[in-house]
């Protein structure tokens, strides 16, 4: 299982990374490949490649505001889960249920 | 990460440990924002508070667990800071139509001004290291500066 994410929020600061983080954490538990990309005060970090794209499992997106390039993600909309950072911070196994 | 980057944000006299629950976020800010103040971390209280409340507006700040990040942007932010505040006890803390019981709570001070990223990407740091059970455990028991730059310090 390959899970990769995008997040950020309102001021790119706190909860962008932490999202980010619970992702990683809630993936690593049950032994699965992750790769988040942050779109914070810090801009893109971590971006993810179209071949991470294609080949993902599951698409997580963790976002309140827009994201940027948004266009890579065309085409695989069967695979994306959307939930708000703050959401899969308080419980990032959310990401896992159907 | 290094530990040499936590500590440069992290600061004795922005730590406040056990001290007795707040009766509501208005007070907590209040205080924090004191404690900033006289840190020189922030120019003015009065502004700072405002840019907190700014904040609290676009969404909440408890991200469940105990843990609260009020966080303040502003050009009265001189030097970045965390203020960490751990409370003897939890306490409501209401923010953007949610509420949550707290006792520790991390308030960032984020210059409004922000030309190297260098502070943002401690502070992004910082926040991810709050995802992690140990981390937030030894906080939990932290009596000291010193238990708050260990916890820090442990990362994977």
């Amino acid at each position: 299982m390959f899970v990769v994410g995008v997040t950020s929020c309102a001021f790119g600061v706190a909860h962008t990374y932490m999202a980010a983080e619970a992702i990683q954490k809630a993936c690593k538990s049950k032994g699965y490949e992750v790769k988040v990309e942050t779109q914070g005060a810090l801009g893109i970090e971590n971006e993810l490649t179209m071949d991470e794209i294609k080949r993902a499992d599951l698409i997580v997106f963790a976002n309140d505001v827009g994201l940027t390039k948004a266009s890579r993600f065309d085409g695989f909309k069967d695979k994306i889960r959307e939930f708000g950072p703050h959401a899969v911070i308080k419980n990032p196994d959310c990401i896992f249920e159907k | 990460m290094d530990e040499i980057d936590v500590k440069s944000v992290l600061n004795e006299k922005t730590t406040v440990l056990n001290v007795p629950p707040f009766a509501n976020k208005d007070e907590l800010f209040d205080r924090l924002s004191t404690v900033l103040f006289d840190a020189g971390c922030i120019t003015s209280k009065e502004k700072y508070l405002e840019s907190l409340n700014f904040r609290e507006n676009e969404g909440p700040t408890c991200m469940g667990g105990g843990i609260a990040i009020p966080h303040g942007k502003c050009v009265e932010v001189i030097k970045p800071a965390v203020c960490v505040c751990k409370t003897t006890d939890k306490f409501k803390y209401e923010s953007f139509q949610e509420s949550d019981d707290v006792d520790l709570i991390f308030m960032l001070a984020i210059p409004g001004s922000d030309n190297t990223n260098m502070h943002i990407k401690m502070l992004a740091a910082l926040a991810r290291m709050l995802v992690h059970e140990d981390v937030v455990k030894k906080l939990r028991n932290a009596n000291t500066f010193a238990d708050v730059l260990d916890a820090f310090s442990n990362n994977d």
